[in-house]
């Protein structure tokens, strides 16, 4: 894990010296003289050399300082913190609804193989994997906000607020974070069920005369899980990558509003730590799937 | 040096490679295409997608009128006999302009995915023929790249190169490397131990010849499994990039940007956001259920 997070660490490094623009012109801005210019570039340590550079910028990062956004002069953690929490709730949120309506049809659909329940949801999972999140996000958002009016059409409403309102806001953007996710997790789910019903242990599990439900919902569930775990940790790190877009459509306060925001401005601090910070929270998720994989096959160890 | 064990061994190889691939290569092909066109769906998909290939080449003959030929007086009206689609704010046709959407999205996903595809293959060849240091350098290389969201990847890299639809191909190629090398790496470790490929290298193939003769074959299979599956994510990549802005710049019409303007005209036009999504929608979906065919059909446990 650790050298995958310094690959990501050198990699987002690199992208700060490709970054079109010298820095110290975009903190000091056009009527900068040359001398000013040049002590600035000295303080930021521009003058040096790369592999410099690179452990200068790197201690920085280990002690959260990503620097400071070109544009508000304000820390980019400071920026990054105040939005990260919304990104994460709502790709919790996001992934919770995914993976329990996901796993949810697909066990149902392995249980009743060549039913009209198992097409349906077949058909709805390839919908659901075949759906733009964003476009979902408008259909969602003409459906229940303009035709119905039940829900805002966009908007936030922090949860210390006003906790109704809060999830009233969070419902639309986790159900298009969490469509795609719930048509793989379908798919992989069913397959993986499929086969874990066609093992020994199942048909001793039937043979003994326990229970259909108990057999598939006690017995056979955990052992399927385990490819399906493999998916949704893959698909976390996309998941975070659909916020940066439904949060766009929602007008939703996250990192992923941050991050265009900044795009749009060439503010490239921030775009930097942003996506810094999400690709060290992809490499984290990943090794809690990996943790997942002890407790839900107690034969894997890690060392 | 390895032109000559290349003489001492060819002829062995490709003998006993051909007694044992020859008659079995066409039928086994043959059997591959007969399984797939009897899969309803995936024939479905591929049906729609070469009406809207056609579509796409042939579209200055296709359309009823010009993508960008604007007429504000007929602007944001309904579906009728004159605009099957609607119009949008500025009069233009929505059909037409999802028509030459099309070549922007096709052009983005052939493109996007061939360079993914090479690179990734022949990354994934090496790693999973040579393995040793050059295989654990490669997949970290990759694991790093993964833990970049492809979405974020792209929209980054766009961010840095600016918006183009050459840097909109380059940034979703890229994004998509990693799936195409680990796919391919593991099918390599498949297929290496099989007997006919030791018996090709006891028979004293050089490097070269086992991959091209006796390694990629086997791979093709989830290969073509996996390209169907990349131009489905490609273009909900590319139209992604597009609704963030990111993408090909207006006035050409994309499915992406066509759908974010047309968000501004959701409750007095939602033609116009509905029928560009639609179009990604089906497009996405006729991929996929090509993609099951193909992996059905290509599925040697059947």
């Amino acid at each position: 894990m650790i050298p995958v997070l310094l690959g990501v660490v050198l990699v987002v490094f690199v992208m700060v010296k490709l970054a079109p623009g010298d820095p110290a012109a975009a903190i000091l801005g056009v009527q900068a003289t040359p001398d000013e210019l040049a002590r600035v570039r000295h303080a930021m340590g521009l003058d040096r050399s790369w592999p410099e550079q690179f452990g200068i910028w790197l201690a920085g990062v280990l002690h959260g300082d990503f620097g400071n956004s070109y544009i508000s002069k304000k820390p980019v953690s400071e920026l990054i913190l105040t939005r990260l929490p919304v990104t994460i709730e709502l790709a919790i949120i996001g992934t919770a609804l995914g993976a329990l309506v996901g796993i949810g049809a697909g066990v149902i659909s392995a249980a009743r193989r060549y039913s009209w329940v198992d097409y349906g949801v077949t058909l709805l999972a390839l919908f659901g994997v075949s759906m733009p999140t964003f476009w979902f996000g408008v259909l969602l958002i003409l459906l229940f906000s303009l035709y119905l009016g039940w829900l805002p059409a966009s908007g936030f409403v922090p949860l210390a607020k006003d906790p109704v309102k809060h999830f009233e806001a969070v419902v639309m953007p986790a159900l298009s974070l969490g469509i795609f996710l719930a048509g793989s997790l379908a798919r992989f789910s069913r397959n993986s069920m499929v086969e874990t019903l066609a093992l020994q242990y199942v048909r001793t599990a039937q043979g003994k005369g326990l229970a259909n439900r108990t057999v598939i919902w006690v017995h056979a569930l955990r052992n399927s899980l385990i490819p399906t775990v493999t998916v949704l940790g893959a698909q976390f790190g996309a998941l975070l990558g659909g916020a940066v877009i439904v949060e766009q459509v929602f007008a939703y306060p996250g990192v992923g509003t941050l991050l265009l925001t900044a795009i749009s401005q060439r503010d490239y601090p921030v775009i930097e730590g942003v996506v810094l910070i999400v690709a060290t929270l992809v490499v984290l998720t990943n090794l809690v799937v990996d943790l997942a994989y002890t407790w839900l096959d107690p034969r894997i160890h890690y060392a | 040096m390895s032109t000559r064990t290349l003489t001492v061994g060819t002829p062995i190889a490709t003998r006993g490679g051909a007694a044992v691939q020859a008659p079995l290569r066409k039928p086994i092909r043959w059997r591959i295409l007969k399984r797939l066109s009897r899969h309803r769906l995936a024939m479905i998909g591929l049906g729609f997608l070469i009406l809207l290939m056609l579509a796409a080449a042939l579209a200055d003959a296709v359309s009823p009128y010009k993508p960008l030929e604007q007429a504000m007086q007929v602007r944001l009206r309904p579906p009728s006999a004159q605009h099957w689609l609607g119009t949008d704010d500025f009069g233009r046709d929505i059909l037409t302009r999802i028509i030459y959407g099309a070549r922007i999205s096709l052009q983005v996903g052939f493109v996007a995915v061939g360079l993914a595809g090479t690179i990734g293959i022949v990354l994934g060849l090496i790693s999973g023929y040579f393995g040793g240091w050059l295989d654990s350098v490669v997949m970290r290389c990759m694991d790093v790249l993964l833990a970049f969201p492809a979405i974020l990847l792209a929209v980054v890299i766009m961010a840095l190169l600016g918006p183009s639809t050459t840097n909109v191909m380059i940034a979703i190629g890229i994004a998509y490397i990693p799936v195409f090398a680990r796919v391919v790496r593991g099918t390599v470790l498949t297929v290496k131990p099989n007997e006919y490929v030791q018996a090709a290298r006891a028979a004293g193939a050089n490097e070269l010849r086992m991959l091209v003769h006796h390694i990629v074959p086997g791979v093709v299979g989830p290969i073509i499994v996996q390209v169907s599956l990349a131009l489905a994510y490609a273009i909900l990549a590319e139209a992604a990039l597009s609704f963030l802005g990111l993408g090909t710049q207006p006035p050409t019409p994309t499915w992406g940007s066509m759908l974010a303007f047309g968000r501004q005209f959701i409750r007095e036009a939602p033609w116009f956001t509905l029928f560009p999504g639609i179009a990604i929608f089906l497009t996405v979906l006729s991929l996929n259920l090509l993609g099951d065919g193909l992996s059905d059909a290509l599925d040697p446990r059947l």
